[in-house]
């Protein structure tokens, strides 16, 4: 052969061969077992029933949503309900469903399962607040559901909140609501087979998925509580995807060419709560105070490397409605001019509680901003409590709470400002709520209010300009960070996201065999 | 001997029956609302009052006390907050998880610490000797939480070799087992060293010598086996300590044993769980030194001449 | 023959017992080892102060995690405490909690026990059965126990583990009165008619304090460790006080970025145990030689 054509044979051959090696062209393969590490077992398989963003991500592989996120753009998207319309007084909702769907039981999924669904939600469901506004439902005919609210402009938004999954009316009435948990149906790309508590949950793929079927045979997703082993648990490959790991290890396993680190937005609010009724938070200026005295920017550097993001709203700035403000910041001396002008010129007592291994670094975060207080001369007590003693505390009324200082967290999941203001509403106290902030702003409510009703967005942007504004201002709570979303996976896991609401999307996930 | 051993049975009985009662009371005791303490976060009034009737929580003590017995008698150890499955079923799992790790680590402990308090007793003083009692009183000193952290640290996380955490296979309990072991091991390495240094002064041990026995005769077929009498009886008591030590080892570890099972419904509060792990630990030891006290007996006559 | 009879003669020798005994413990080595390390300790908890580079407390996040180096002599934890200044102010709280955990389980093993032992009868025979229940219970589960009625915390603690110890020291202690009952000195102050109480503080008490001493020192050594595990699940003090076990578990979580935080308080914890470990184990062999021919000579 003459020179010119080797020399075409062997670039092809090295194109070829960069080709494959570097995955250009890289084909999702069908089958393989996905292994997933989460920081807690998934307390319940009832959709309605379970709370905790990093499980909900892993049940709707089984129970799926009318709407959805999209995972990177946050797009509103059309999921069991494919098209809708609404009044223009945003009050009645017709939404048109997916035909020819079924339930993992050979159930169809129709209006009068949406129906069943909804109204399960409304009678036991944990999160039956949040969907409050639903007055009615009505299954119109097979394909179409109207549902009736009470003025509300983001109710589709609100439908990509997990609890108002779709589970087989079927399979609840065959084991009773209670035990339904036992063995969950749903209409997700995997169908569930066992959950072995504190071991795990097994899941298969759904053959005749809707969407098609998804390329793993299997997802198993295991609770592996503490940090140190879930690490390491994906650096030996015993699992493909490390879920909600603190920032520590981000360098090691960016370090490492097996392993890589999946980002999401940040979106959950980290926060110092104040009992806003109680003793000397009752006035603004110690509250304001209690913003200067913490060094967030320290705090966010030491604990979390940099990952997170300093708060600079009542909420996180990617929701709808939300205006960045100007920090409170570091300035202890500010702060102890502001507690002397406010009548505690030596300070109080506060006991500060929180509930260790809740949210990322929550012990670290909490010990760092005892410090900080004590610097500007608090006397600070920690307490740790365990979860379910705290939320039962959060739940008192104003009389009975106990709680002064505390430290929580708030995903604005819907990303829009309605449910992210839910934290600081006045006409929310608990035991409505399970946040004892007990802010106190007539204005603002009222100005909350008009919002809901209005259904164009720019009318709604200008009146949570001002509730921003005004909120921020009267400083209820110590704001911190929005905590970094950091996961983990390994190379040969492909298509797997994650979501700034912290939940997996793995409908697309394939695994190099 | 008949006599002696159906006494020994019968002692059992109030000693069970003072277990229950401690366990009871330490839960009764525990400020706050019985049906709260027992029931956790979500209730409905309809579980309160099943509750209250099936375990009497507004009656007198005592009654409750029966009343709890009954229910115990009965196989009904209550349901589990976190999870609403009965105990039992949980327990039973949980149970045979710890079984296995406590066998395992029992094996090395015994394997090992004979082997090394035989080889310390038979060479008193030497070198073998002196790093064996140094690393014995290190094994009894060393925390198990401690140990177990760093041979993770090694072999788990910096090595590979083995997995950090969870169940299944056999690899899954090397680490656990070791760090498990570590103590009693030590404990019978200096045991066996003191007993086979007291056996080997005997006049029986001199005479055959002075027979002409070999050495290594004189080691096995003398020495030794009159030396491991006083360990082998100790064997059932070190099962009863290991089932207590794992609670520790299984932390460290996530190993899905009934210590770790303690620890996480005591941390979560889900006290009917703690209740009936205690229970069953408590019940398990008493069985176990009953049957180690029993087999004493039985070994006792045959002690004495050789 | 009274059983502790002893001779002094004038420019001979004395042979007081506590005498031979200082002399036979001086010869062992690594129980000297032990007491040396103990009186470093004590003399570290009580000049803590003085000796601690740092604020225990202090947290400096610039700091966090680093490792050992100039300004850390062992490193900094995750918010940038001395770790060094941790572990010596850990000394005061380790060693208090060893002493008062004992001093519990010994004053209401011996209320226990010593009657029991003494008068025997129904008392005994219901305090065993007492003891006995409470002996089904491995010790760090009757810790534990105790934890989950009283709550966390260090002094909850304490008792927790104070409690752990009573079934052990009782029998201990029965079984040495049942022994010393026996002995004919006894009889014979009772021949003589003497009071129970006197026979049992002039006669009995001496004589049980050498097994009590050995037997409360290698006591104080599992007390340290009951208690670290008690920390280390996180039912003993609370943060920010630094306690061993707490800081040990913390540390597990950054066991791959920052093993120091980990290493240095559980080698702290080991070290202690096996100071009163080596000082009991020589207290033992000082007292009672006999047995003293089958251990390792050291010196």
């Amino acid at each position: 052969m003459r020179k010119g054509q080797w020399c075409v044979l062997v670039v092809t051959g090295f194109v070829f061969l960069a080709a494959t090696v570097t995955g250009f062209g890289q084909e999702p393969q069908y089958g393989g077992k996905l292994i997933i590490g989460m920081g807690t077992d998934i307390a319940r398989w009832d959709i309605h029933n379970c709370s905790g963003m990093q499980n909900l991500g892993i049940q709707r592989l089984v129970t799926e949503l009318l709407t959805d996120h999209h995972w990177e753009t946050g797009e509103l998207l059309p999921w069991l309900a494919k098209s809708w319309e609404v009044s223009p007084d945003a009050t009645t909702w017709t939404l048109h469903l997916e035909e020819g769907v079924m339930f993992h039981d050979t159930t169809p999924f129709n209006a009068e399962a949406v129906k069943y669904n909804l109204e399960r939600l409304l009678e036991i469901g944990l999160a039956r607040g949040s969907f409050d506004m639903i007055e009615s439902i009505e299954a119109v005919d097979e394909y179409t559901v109207v549902i009736h609210t009470a003025p509300f402009a983001p109710f589709m938004h609100l439908l990509t909140y997990a609890p108002s999954g779709m589970v087989s009316p079927t399979q609840v009435e065959k084991l009773g609501s209670d035990n339904y948990y036992q063995h969950p149906v749903g209409t997700g790309p995997y169908v569930f087979v066992e959950h072995i508590r504190g071991d795990r949950s097994r899941l298969v793929a759904n053959e005749d998925y809707w969407r098609g079927r998804p390329y793993l045979d299997e997802v198993i997703a295991k609770p592996i509580p503490e940090t140190a082993a879930r690490a390491a648990a994906l650096e030996a490959g015993d699992i493909h995807v490390a879920l909600s790991l603190p920032p520590i290890y981000v360098p090691m396993l960016e370090a490492n060419p097996d392993t890589e680190i999946l980002r999401a937005v940040p979106a959950r609010t980290c926060y110092v709560g104040m009992n806003n009724q109680w003793g000397p938070f009752k006035d603004k200026r110690v509250r304001q105070a209690m913003n200067y005295a913490i060094d967030k920017h320290a705090i966010n550097e030491s604990i979390f490397l940099g990952e997170a993001v300093i708060s600079t709203a009542p909420m996180t700035t990617l929701a709808f409605g939300s205006f960045p403000q100007a920090i409170f910041e570091y300035d202890p001396a500010k702060a102890k001019a502001l507690l002397a002008e406010a009548g505690y010129p030596d300070g109080f007592e506060v006991t500060l509680t929180y509930s260790p291994g809740r949210y990322l670094m929550t012990t670290e975060v909490s010990e760092a901003v005892a410090s900080y207080l004590m610097d500007v001369g608090l006397d600070v007590n920690l307490k740790a409590v365990e979860w379910a003693a705290y939320g039962k505390d959060r739940r008192k009324g104003v009389e009975e709470n106990p709680l002064q200082l505390y430290f929580l967290a708030w995903g604005c999941v819907t990303l829009d400002a309605d449910h992210g203001f839910k934290l600081y509403r006045p006409d929310l106290w608990p035991p409505k709520s399970t946040s004892p902030i007990f802010y106190s702003n007539d204005c603002m409510l009222e100005l909350f209010n008009a919002a809901r009703a209005v259904t164009d967005n720019e009318d709604r942007l200008m009146y949570y300009e001002v509730i921003n504004k005004m909120v921020w201002d009267d400083a209820p709570v110590i704001w911190l960070y929005i905590q970094p979303n950091t996961h983990a996976k390994r190379e040969e896991a492909h298509g797997v996201y994650v979501r700034s609401d912290e939940t997996i999307w793995l409908r697309e996930a394939w695994l190099e065999q | 001997m008949t006599a002696y051993i159906i006494r020994r049975l019968l002692l059992v009985i109030p000693v069970l029956l003072g277990v229950s009662f401690i366990v009871f009371l330490t839960i009764r005791f525990i400020p706050g609302d019985p049906a709260e303490i027992l029931l956790g976060e979500d209730y409905t009034q309809e579980a309160v009052e099943a509750l209250r009737a099936e375990w009497g929580l507004d009656k007198p003590l005592l009654i409750q006390y029966g009343l709890f017995l009954g229910q115990l008698l009965r196989g009904n150890l209550g349901i589990s907050i976190r999870s609403g499955q009965p105990i039992t079923r949980e327990l039973a799992v949980r149970f045979k998880n710890t079984l296995q790790l406590a066998l395992v680590a029992a094996a090395l402990a015994s394997v090992i610490g004979i082997a090394a308090g035989v080889i310390a007793g038979t060479r008193p003083f030497s070198l073998m000797d002196m790093l064996t009692m140094a690393g014995a009183v290190a094994g009894v000193s060393i925390p198990v939480f401690w140990l177990g952290l760093m041979l993770m640290y090694a072999f788990a996380v910096k090595l590979h070799w083995l997995p950090a955490v969870g169940v299944g296979t056999v690899k899954h309990l090397v680490l656990p087992g070791i760090t498990l072991s570590a103590f009693t091991m030590a404990t019978i390495a200096r045991q066996t060293r003191s007993s086979v240094l007291e056996v080997m002064e005997q006049d029986y041990i001199t005479t055959a010598r002075s027979k002409g026995v070999t050495e290594k005769n004189v080691l096995l077929r003398h020495a030794i086996k009159n030396a491991m009498i006083p360990i082998i009886t100790v064997q059932g008591v070190m099962i009863g300590r290991l089932l207590g030590g794992s609670i520790i080892t299984e932390t460290v570890f996530a190993y899905p044993g009934m210590g770790k099972l303690l620890i996480d419904g005591l941390m979560g509060r889900n006290y009917p769980v703690v209740q009936g792990v205690i229970l069953l630990y408590a019940v398990t030891f008493s069985l176990v030194n009953l049957v180690v006290d029993l087999s004493y007996a039985l070994f006792d006559p045959r002690i004495a001449y050789d | 023959m009274m059983a502790f009879a002893h001779h002094r003669t004038k420019g001979a020798k004395s042979t007081h017992p506590s005498r031979r005994i200082w002399k036979r413990f001086k010869k062992n080595r690594a129980a000297l080892i032990g007491l040396g390390l103990i009186l470093v300790e004590v003399i570290l908890a009580i000049f803590a102060p003085l000796v601690a580079p740092y604020d225990p407390i202090k947290m400096d996040l610039r700091s966090a995690r680093q490792p050992p180096s100039s300004q850390h002599l062992v490193g900094a934890d995750e918010l940038g405490r001395d770790v060094l200044s941790r572990i010596i102010y850990g000394c005061r709280i380790s060693l208090t909690l060893g002493l008062v955990s004992v001093g519990i389980g010994l004053s209401f093993g011996m209320l226990l026990g010593g009657p029991s032992g003494y008068f025997g009868g129904r008392l005994d025979i219901i305090a065993m059965r007492f003891i006995d229940v409470l002996m089904s219970f491995p010790t760090i589960l009757l810790a534990i126990l105790v934890v989950t009625v009283v709550g966390p915390g260090l002094y909850n603690a304490m008792l927790a583990v104070g409690v752990a110890q009573v079934p052990l020291y009782a029998r201990l202690v029965r079984g040495l009165i049942l022994k010393l009952k026996e002995k004919e000195f006894v009889d014979a102050a009772r021949a003589l008619g003497v009071s129970n109480s006197r026979i049992i503080i002039r006669h009995i008490l001496p004589n049980c304090l050498s097994p009590l001493l050995v037997q409360t020192t290698l006591n104080i050594a599992s007390a340290i460790l009951s208690a670290a595990a008690l920390g280390f699940l996180g039912l003993g003090a609370q943060p920010p006080t630094p306690e061993w076990g707490a800081m040990l578990s913390k540390g597990r979580l950054y066991m791959r970025v920052a093993p120091h935080i980990m290493t240095f308080p559980g080698l702290a914890i080991m070290l202690t145990v096996l100071a009163f470990n080596l000082m009991g184990d020589g207290l033992r062999d000082a007292i009672d030689p006999r047995m003293s021919r089958f251990r390792v000579a050291k010196g």
